[in-house]
């Protein structure tokens, strides 16, 4: 798995390096406006994620599943590799997160909300990553788009109902452990399906 | 191990195209090759070899093993090279280390010398003839026992091509290894191979030793009327042009002796496929 996971890394790191760049712009911003971070921490979890399918975008071009299936135990390492990848960057921005938020003075009452981006993170995972292996990365990018939508269409309906009720409300630390709880188990639950999806697919 | 590939009536169906009861067999220290036209089936023989696709029925065994247990000791050269554009080619040897368990980056350091690349570069900065070269590098330095390379000679220059074949030969001096290769540029096989197998529709049409195939066939160039007299069991396939006919005749030894007044010419690997796919038949 070791080689996969590195090959990914070193395919994701000039991208990682944009988001990085346009993640630190918006750091400070969020310091200097009434934008709160969280605002901005959604944009983390698209980039990162419309970079891990971008992985499979190169897997295609350059048909790399099948090259990896014909190495000892490759096409069960190249899945797992993914998803470690995975567990990666949500731990990343779950830690970034708490480190802003930890230093912004109006972060404290949120502290459940990096947990929630890093579980966020996963869901996308867990839920994209079968269906990139099972039907390719286009189909991939289409769930990605209709989650970001209903992401959206969430935020703005519980930014409502926080104003209608009088202010923003806390986000407890437990919530957001409890959602990345839900995702790092969604993950597991995925991976085992990719690995299927992967044993039997013609390559 | 007396085979370092056999492939005992291999069958898979697609549909539209199916393989049907293919049957080889590669002895340690030698080189068999695959040819047959576009879309004969031979990546699809390499695949199902590979478990890169699932065979319908039929058995394979590689190195004395079945299934993923040989892939450790197996090179594979894909005929497009599988290494992203965005790597670099040092990058490719450092990943790869993780990949294959015999994995030898000094090795690799040594072939990236010889092939003339270029550590530092990009694979999209490479050519084609280079990241076919780098391939071919990837899947030496692990020290594989059986090389599998699909169509890698395939737009090459004839330089870079006569460079690649002088390191399969070179591959080979260890009596325990072996190679099989599939080509539609039968001139490259015929200067290297022992065996071939050709492939036709999904169907091995010939097979055998290379020098007693090349032996027993032969090209005949005659009048129309000189070969109406031939014996049609002998003709393989025939071509009629304006000013006369070519032919393709299986065994010469026979045929020479009951037509001792028509000249019989050397067969090569392209006649044999050229008159098997596009010749009238006999």
């Amino acid at each position: 798995m070791r080689g996969f996971l590195r090959r990914d890394l070193d395919l994701m790191i000039p991208n990682l390096k944009i988001y990085g760049g346009i993640f630190a712009i918006m750091l400070v911003v969020s310091f200097f406006t009434s934008l709160g971070l969280d605002f901005f921490a959604i944009y983390a979890c698209i980039f990162t994620f419309s970079g891990m399918l971008g992985l499979f975008s190169y897997d295609e071009a350059n048909h790399w599943q099948a090259y990896a299936a014909a190495a000892p135990n490759g096409r069960r390492s190249q899945v797992e590799a993914r998803y470690a990848l995975a567990f990666l960057f949500s731990g990343g921005v779950t830690l970034v997160l708490l480190i802003a938020d930890l230093v912004s003075p109006d972060g404290r009452g949120m502290m459940g909300m990096p947990f929630f981006y890093g579980g966020l993170g996963l869901v996308y995972a867990a839920v994209a990553m079968p269906l990139c292996y099972r039907f390719g990365v286009n189909r991939g990018r289409v769930f990605l788009l209709v989650i970001v939508a209903l992401s959206a269409v969430l935020g703005a309906v519980g930014s409502i109902a926080g104003m209608a009720g009088g202010g923003e409300a806390d986000f407890p630390v437990w919530l957001g452990l409890l959602l990345l709880g839900a995702g790092i188990l969604a993950n597991l639950i995925s991976r085992g399906i990719s690995v299927r999806i992967m044993a039997r697919k013609e390559l | 191990m007396e085979y370092a590939v056999k492939i005992d009536h291999l069958c898979k169906d697609f549909g539209s195209f199916s393989l049907k009861d293919v049957s080889l067999a590669i002895p340690g220290g030698t080189i068999l090759g695959l040819i047959g036209e576009n879309g004969a089936g031979k990546s699809t023989v390499i695949k199902c070899l590979l478990g890169i696709l699932r065979r319908d029925s039929g058995e394979v065994s590689v190195l004395g093993q079945e299934g993923e247990a040989a892939l450790t000791e197996v090179g594979y050269v894909p005929d497009e090279c599988p290494f992203s554009d965005a790597l670099r080619v040092k990058q490719v040897g450092k990943f790869l280390g993780g990949v294959f368990p015999g994995w030898d980056e000094t090795l690799f350091g040594h072939y990236l010398e010889k092939f003339d690349l270029p550590a530092e570069k990009k694979v999209k900065e490479l050519s084609r003839g280079m990241k076919m070269k780098l391939s071919i590098a990837a899947a030496l330095a692990h020290r594989p026992k059986l090389l599998v390379l699909d169509e890698a000679t395939s737009g090459l220059d004839p330089v870079i091509r006569d460079e690649i074949l002088d390191e399969f030969l070179a591959f080979l001096s260890d009596e325990d290894h072996a190679i099989l290769i599939s080509s539609h540029i039968t001139s490259d096989l015929e200067k290297i191979c022992d065996w071939v197998v050709y492939l036709h529709r999904g169907e091995v049409t010939v097979s055998g030793a290379k020098d007693e195939l090349l032996d027993n066939y032969g090209k005949l160039s005659c009048s129309r009327a000189d070969l109406s007299r031939v014996e049609p069991a002998l003709v393989v396939g025939k071509r009629t042009g304006e000013f006369g006919c070519q032919a393709l005749i299986r065994d010469r030894a026979v045929f020479q002796q009951a037509y001792p007044d028509l000249p019989l010419d050397p067969a090569s690997l392209e006649d044999l496929m050229i008159f098997t796919t596009r010749g009238d038949r006999a």
